[in-house]
This record gives structure tokens, sequence and C-alpha cells, in this order.
């Protein structure tokens, strides 16, 4: 049977595989949460999705529509057991698959199984024959596990003797085909690992060679070798929310290549809307592109509504769009462009270090000077608490606190707790509310890093930013590869770099709490990140520390390893007793 | 390709390890006439002599259109013309088009390059310019791949006039290598002992050392490119060709290899020069939507050639061999690129 070629269009028939990740599947968590954002139909009109080992249960939840928030969280607490043996997933008592079936139990539906037949493919090895089979018709919610159970059942490291489907032994499917069905021409690849896949991670551009294992082609790089044994050995889990927004990036990356192949065909349609607001950055041609295909009203209203507005903003930071997907930060930058050291910081998340450059010409004085009036007052008169904050972010400056924001107290109640609000007249954008000076916050920090308190900034950045004008940009270019480098780089305990790409995720995740005008779209990842900071919260600890941001930088300061250990085992320990009830 | 952990090839290993290695120029010869067969259009083909006693290898195609500018056509690191099998019989429709292996790939001379990055560049691209003096040929369209993407656009830097649009194919060293990549990474210590092992080999040294399971082990770790060449051979022609050609003499292998810093970025990158090209050749950027080398190349170049024609196209579906991907789709863009030039 010849398919056609999928090109992008969501209402084409297609279809979507989900490689096999083991642990990784936090990646592709990362992926179906962006497509449920910002292109759910995508995966509403995918006529078939498939998936292997534990991309598999990835598969099944997108088909069944099961929000990620709940395996998230059980991911959490296997990933904390997993490591707190010493043999890590082979010590005999792990039993990382059997949370899983649980899990699986848990939220599949009764009808599951009618939902899932003829729509959800699952691939797996026979035993018998080392033949790659693809069921894809299951008669009960007990099958349809069974038939994930044996997809994610690797022999020796899940157990030893493996799993029955319809009376027939079946192991991973990752062994005969890590992306499965790639004979389908339609589907839309997802893998956790670089490759040439639709969604992967793309580390380095400049090594092509690739090989080919379990009929997948790897790129041969040494991040794809470290992603391999995380995939099996976990990291700890800040390395594997990591891997969660490089897949919501890489994802939005996706979406946003789509749409620049139909803007530059003839019919010049923009098909996810959602990510080019998303982006903000990107500068949007004028007129008929808006009426979205989409057909979602809210959405159109919203990127129109927005548009007015916005359309400055698009013209200061015009140069990140094409790859930002880094909504609030950006705004914020942009609300903020008096100093072009603010420009590297909002493109620290690209993924992509080329358009750097571009970035940088385009947000030459020459266009920022209509902006910079109305946003010198608020430069300004940022409150005094964060000016005072900034000159106390000395202490931090080697930023492990950083690194603990989503694990601790502080974190959950910037959320949860209303914090002081900044005079309204501060805030000219309409979306950033009055409520959250939050949001403000980091940026304001890098703002004045340069000249208030160089330590806070990484040794590379404050290199980058001392450096005459001139240079500037050719330096920046260098810094913001960098910067991809330490954003992609899901290590944890680490350098400062990173540590601030990661309180910076975490603001633009928080500010989206207290930000109405989006809610729409960033929904998932909200309630996700709140749920996520509840359960992380170790109970010991209380906050009396809150209510001014200020304070929460300088004194709340936990040993990092010592306190994800608490928040693992005090998860774990939950989860028990919730299990036990 | 994997590389093997092996002691690194002296002289008397050079002697020795042709034979290790079941390879001969008649039987790249042979693998490339096979997937030469099935090109769809009439072609000569011919070693074209430049200086030093180098031989270009050239396949000419409808070199009786005379009044279209040409279109010559470099491939990537690793590759030959025989990797354009699927595009020869579309490009060649309305405009004559000229393949070579670049000197030190597939079957042309493999001397030893300048051991210098910037010398092994010049090398590689005086070759193109004498080769184009020798067919004598006024201006051309550029397309390159991968490396020949990079040498393309050094050519473009150094002879403007003898360019009228350069097209980028998945083009190789553009980006500058990241400085703090390598201690940024979240690497084990294990892996990155690896990667310090296995950067002083050549890229494909472990293809050579392999010898006699040379072959199968292309197959059995590229099995892409068989499926990609599958509408034009049932049978392994393409694997074959693609390990006689890398499997000879490393000559232009070593000079990549001197060309780039660990792992696989360019040593002098292009992006830091193209903004000095001339305004006026237009340049065209095409990359495959799945492939490892993203396309933001494009972009970058816009930026830095704000004045200049630059237009960047993705091509949905494709993965880093775009031409192989999807011909038709990528033999159609080029063929516009090229109707707008004439």
């Amino acid at each position: 049977m010849m398919e056609q070629n999928f090109k992008g269009d969501p209402d084409t028939p297609h279809s979507i595989s989900f490689s096999g990740s083991g642990f990784l599947c936090y990646y592709q968590i990362g992926v179906v949460d962006a497509f449920r954002d910002l292109a759910p139909r995508m995966l509403d009109t995918a006529h078939r999705v498939v998936g292997t080992s534990a991309g598999s249960v990835v598969a099944a939840l997108t088909v069944l529509g099961i929000s990620m928030d709940e395996y998230l969280k059980v991911l959490n607490v296997g990933v904390a057991e997993v490591r707190k043996y010493f043999l890590g997933p082979f010590s005999p008592s792990c039993k990382m698959v059997q949370i899983m079936k649980q899990f699986l139990y848990r939220v599949l539906p009764e009808d599951s199984y009618k939902m899932a037949t003829g729509k959800l493919h699952v691939a797996l090895t026979r035993v018998e024959d080392g033949e790659n089979v693809v069921v894809s018709e299951y008669t009960s919610k007990e099958e349809l596990i069974e038939a994930l159970y044996c997809s994610c059942f690797i022999p020796v490291y899940c157990g030893l003797i493996p799993p029955t489907y319809r009376g027939e032994r079946y192991i991973d499917g990752g062994f005969t085909g890590m992306q499965p069905c790639s004979y389908w021409t339609d589907s839309i690849t997802i893998s956790a690992f670089s490759g040439q896949q639709d969604i992967c991670p793309r580390d380095c551009p400049a090594i092509f060679h690739d090989f080919h294992l379990f009929n997948c082609g790897f790129q041969f790089s040494l991040e794809n070798i470290a992603r391999m044994t995380h995939a099996l050995f976990p990291p700890d889990l800040m390395a594997l929310h990591e891997y969660y927004y490089r897949g919501y990036q890489d994802t939005v990356l996706y979406l946003k290549r789509i749409n620049a192949v139909y803007l530059s065909s003839p019919t010049k349609n923009l098909i996810f809307p959602r990510v080019e607001v998303f982006c903000l950055g990107k500068h949007l041609p004028q007129g008929r592109e808006w009426k979205a295909i989409d057909g979602q009203n809210s959405e159109t209203a919203v990127a129109t509504s927005s548009k007015p507005w916005r359309h400055p903003l698009n013209e200061a930071t015009k140069g990140n769009g094409k790859d930002d997907d880094d909504e609030d930060l950006e705004f914020v930058l942009a609300q903020l462009p008096s100093s072009s050291a603010t420009q590297p910081s909002a493109e620290a998340l690209v993924p992509s270090p080329p358009d750097s450059p571009r970035a940088c010409l385009v947000s030459s004085p020459s266009e920022q000077l209509p902006l910079s009036p109305a946003l010198h007052p608020m430069t300004r008169s940022l409150p005094a608490l964060m000016q005072s904050s900034m000159t106390l972010s000395v202490p931090f400056s080697s930023l492990p606190s950083f690194v603990q924001l989503p694990t601790s107290p502080p974190a959950q109640s910037l959320v949860s707790t209303p914090v002081p609000a900044l005079p309204s007249h501060l805030v000219p954008s309409p979306t950033l509310s009055p409520t959250s000076p939050i949001m403000l916050y980091p940026p304001s920090i890098y703002l004045h890093s340069p000249s208030v308190c160089p330590v806070q900034a990484s040794s590379v950045e404050t290199d980058v930013m001392s450096q005459p004008q001139a240079s500037l940009n050719q330096k920046i270019t260098v810094f913001l590869v960098n910067m991809k480098e330490t954003v992609s780089k899901p290590s944890v305990k680490g350098h400062p770099g990173d540590d601030t790409n990661w309180a910076k995720k975490l603001f633009r995740r928080s500010s989206c709490d207290t930000n109405d005008t989006r809610r729409d779209f960033s929904r998932h990842r909200k309630s996700r990140r709140a749920k996520k900071r509840e359960q992380q919260s170790p109970p010991c600890l209380d906050s009396p520390l809150l209510p001014t941001p200020g304070t929460v930088w300088v004194s709340y300061r936990p040993h990092p390893m010592g306190t994800s250990q608490m928040n693992e085992d005090s998860q774990v320990s939950k989860h028990l007793e919730r299990d036990q009830k | 390709m994997a590389e093997e952990e092996v002691p690194e090839r002296s002289g008397w290993l050079t002697g020795w390890l042709p034979t290790w290695c079941p390879t001969s120029l008649s039987l790249l010869k042979e693998a490339e006439e096979k997937i030469l067969k099935c090109v769809p259009c009439s072609y000569k083909k011919e070693p074209v002599c430049i200086s030093n006693g180098n031989k270009i290898w050239t396949l000419k195609f409808s070199q009786d259109i005379v009044h279209k500018t040409p279109l010559v056509l470099l491939h990537g690191f690793g590759g030959g013309v025989g990797l354009w099998a699927l595009n020869f019989g579309d490009l060649c429709e309305n405009r004559p088009v000229y393949a070579l292996d670049l000197l030190g790939f597939g079957r042309s001379s493999r001397p030893q390059f300048g051991s210098d990055a910037t010398e092994a560049e010049d090398q590689f691209v005086e070759t193109i310019e004498e080769w184009r003096c020798a067919l004598g040929l006024d201006a051309v369209i550029m397309l390159g791949h991968n490396l020949g993407g990079f040498l393309a656009a050094a050519y473009s830097l150094k002879y403007p006039s003898r360019v009228k649009h350069l097209i980028l194919v998945e083009p190789w060293g553009f980006p500058e290598r990241p400085d703090s990549a390598d201690q940024d990474r979240p690497i084990p210590v294990w892996i990155k002992a690896l990667g310090a092992v296995l950067t002083p080999f050549n890229p494909l040294a472990g293809l050579r050392i392999a010898g006699p399971f040379g072959l199968s082990l292309v197959q059995r770790l590229r099995p892409d490119f068989k499926r990609k060449y599958a509408s034009m051979f049932e049978d392994d022609t393409v694997t074959e060709y693609i390990y006689h050609c890398n499997v000879q003499t490393p000559s232009g292998e070593t000079a990549f290899r001197n060309m780039t810093i660990p792992y696989g970025w360019a040593k002098r990158p292009m992006i830091m020069r193209i903004g000095k090209m001339d305004p006026d050749i237009p340049i065209s950027v095409i990359y495959g939507a799945r492939s490892c080398i993203d396309g933001n190349s494009g972009h970058t170049i816009q930026s830095l050639r704000p004045h200049s024609y630059v237009k960047t196209i993705a091509i949905l579906g494709a993965g880093h061999y775009v031409y192989a991907d999807q011909p038709e789709e990528f033999n159609q863009k080029v063929k516009e690129i090229c109707d707008s030039v004439d």
C-alpha cells in the first residue's frame, strides 16, 4: 500500500509514531502536551497512532485523551524509586513496570479498548520467531493493558519471563523496530533520540553520521549515546523534566516548520496559528494569514486581538521568533529592551543558534527606539523590592537555589499565594497581569545584572555583556550557541547558566498561572506544573518567607542534592500511603 | 558511521589495507556503472584532467543545450556522482547538468591534501575552478550537498563572477561550534572518554578496519540507503557503491577531518564568512525537515546578507539526503530555482 506523504496539513490523513524511549518518554510526553496545547487537531485527526516500548503507553494515553499529568506523577514516583536502588532498574525489588501497569488499570476507562481498537497500534516483538508484530485490536481493557505491558517488557531489565498477549509471549517492540511502522509514509515520527525524525532533539547540527540500530536511525553524537543510557538508567528528575521541555520545544519547532512551509506555498495559509502566537516573536505577515484554518474561534480571537499591541514587540524580537517557544519570557524581554544584554537571555532558549545573529541585528537601536521611551519609566520604577533583590542576588550567584525552586515550597507558593501587586501602570501589557511581579522578575535580574551584580550571571554571560558593542553581534552568536547547549542540557546539579535557564523556565510556567489571556493554550502545562509542585514539595518545610519574591531568593537555599533526595523519598512515601489507603 | 577502537593506520598498514578490504577501483567502477545504467537519460562521462596530474571524474548531461546556465552538482561527504541517480533525469530536462566527484572522493584522484583547514579548503576550491576552466564553462549554478554545500559556498566566495546562483542542500559546516559545548554537556564520563578515543581517527576509519566485513557493516548500519533508492534498484547496488567509494585510500576524507573540530563542526565555519559574499549571488537553502542539520542556517544567512536574495526551502518528510528521500519534490524545487536564473 503506497500512502501519500504527509505534508503537514492536519486534515489530511496522517499517523503518529512514537519510538521506543524508556525513561525518556518524558520527552514524548512533552511532545504530546505541546500538540494538545498548540495543535490539537494534529492529534484528533490522526487515524492511527503507533508506539513501542514506553512510547506505546504515551501513544495509548494520546489516543484515549488521558491527561499526561497523572502519568508524569506516576513516572516521577517510579523514577524516584528506581534511583533509590544501588543497582537501579536492575535491582530485583524494583517494580517500575508494575507501577505503570497499575497506573494503566487505574486511569484507562473500562471501554478504552473500543476507542483504541483500530487506532492505537502497539508494536511488539514475538519471542518465538523474533518478528515485529503490530497489534491494533483489543477485546478488553485487560488485553489492551497486556499489549502495552508486553511492549514495555525488556527481558532481564524488567523480569525474566516475558508476558503473554493472546497466549503468545512478546517482548519490547523496540528490539525489532525502534521507530515502529517506519514504512508508513504518512507518519509524524517522534523520537527521544536525535536522528532523522520529524520531532527529535537536534543536538549538534554538524555531525551527520547516522547509524541504524533496531531499524531506526540514530545520529552518532555523544549526546545521543548519553540519551541512550538515560533511557534505561534514569537520571534525576530534574534532568528528566528537562527532557520534557525539550520535547515541548522541539514540537513547537516542528509546527513552525510546517507553518513556514505553508506560508511559502501558494495558498499562504497559516496552519497552526497558536504556534505563532505562542512564539510571539515571529513577524507575521499581515492580513488573511490570520484567518486560521484551524477554525477555532477562541484562538483566532486571541490571535487577532493580541495583534495590535504585539506587533511592535514582534518587530523588536523578530529574529527570535523563528524558533523561540519561550513566549512569556520573550514577552517580558520585549517589554524591557533598553539593554541589548537582555536579548541574549531571551535568546537563550532558542534551540537553534544560527538564528541569533539576526536577532541581534534586528534588535538594533533603530527598531528599539520607538519602544524604549514607553519602557523606560517602567524599568526605572521597578519596585524597590526588585532592586533590592537584584543586589541580594549576589549570594545565590552559584544558583543552587534555582535548581531547587521547582521542588521547593517557595516555588509552590509563588503560585498559590497572592503576591503583592505591582502598581498597574508599570505593566503596560494587557496580558501581563498586575498580580504577576514574578514574571518581570527574572528578566529584570538580567537587565541589571551586568552593572549591579555581574557575579549573578554565569561567567559566559558576563563575558559577553562586557564586550564592546562592535563585536557584540559576533560574540552573542557564540554566547547563544552556548546557551542553547546549556538549555538543552538536562543536567541537574551543575552549571549556573543552566540553572538560570531552569529558573527562567520555571518563571515562565508560573507566570502562566496568573496570565489570563493565554490561559487557553497553556492550561496543560500550567496545571501540570502546579500539581508537580504540590506533589514535590517536601512536607517538612513550611514557607513563611514567601510573600515577597526578594526574600525567597536569599533565604531558602538548601543543598540541591539533599532536598531532591528528600523530595523523592517523600513522594514515594506519599504514594505508598495512598496505595495503602 | 560507527567507528571502532583500532590503532591508527600507519605507513605499513596503508599498503596492507587494500588487500584486507575487498575493494578496488574496478569494483567501484562496476558499482557506479550499475547505478548509472538506471539513469533514464543519455550522458557522457570522462575524467577531466586538471593540474598536478589529478583527474576529476565528471558526468555531463544535456550538453547540447547551450543557451542555459549549466547546473553543477557537488556531492557530500562520503558520496559520489552516483548518489544523484534519482535526480539527473529531471534536472537535465532543459538544462545542461554536470556532476563531479570531488577531489579525493569517488572516482577522482586521491592526492594528499594539506593538513591545514584553510589549505585543504583552498585545494578543493581550486580543483573546482580548474575543472570549470577545463570544461570551458563560463558561469554556473552551484548546487552542493553537505560538504559540497560548504565547498560551493567557499567557491562562490572566491570566484563570485562564476556563480549565478548558489543552492545549498543540507550544507555542512555553517554554524560555529559552541565554546562551552564540552564542559556543559550532561554526558557521562565514559562516553566522553569514548569520544576522546575516537577523535584522532578518520570518520570512516572503522569501515576500512572492518575489512571484509565492511560491506555488511554498511548494509547493517545504513539500511536506509537501500530504502531510499528502492524505486531504482532492488538490490544492494547503492550500499556497495557507497562502500567502495569510502573504503579506498582516504584522501578527501582526511582533508575533511582536517577541516573539522570534534565532533563534526567546521574549523572555519562558513557562517562567519558568508556575509562577505558578493551580494549579487542569490542563495537558496534546501533542507529536509527531518534532518539533523537544521534549516536555521538559511535564516542566519538571510540575516547576514540583508540586501541579498536568500531563500530557505524545507522539504517535509525528507532527512539529510533530501534528494534521495523526496526526489520529485527536490527536483521540482531545484528546477524552479534554476528557471529563475534563465
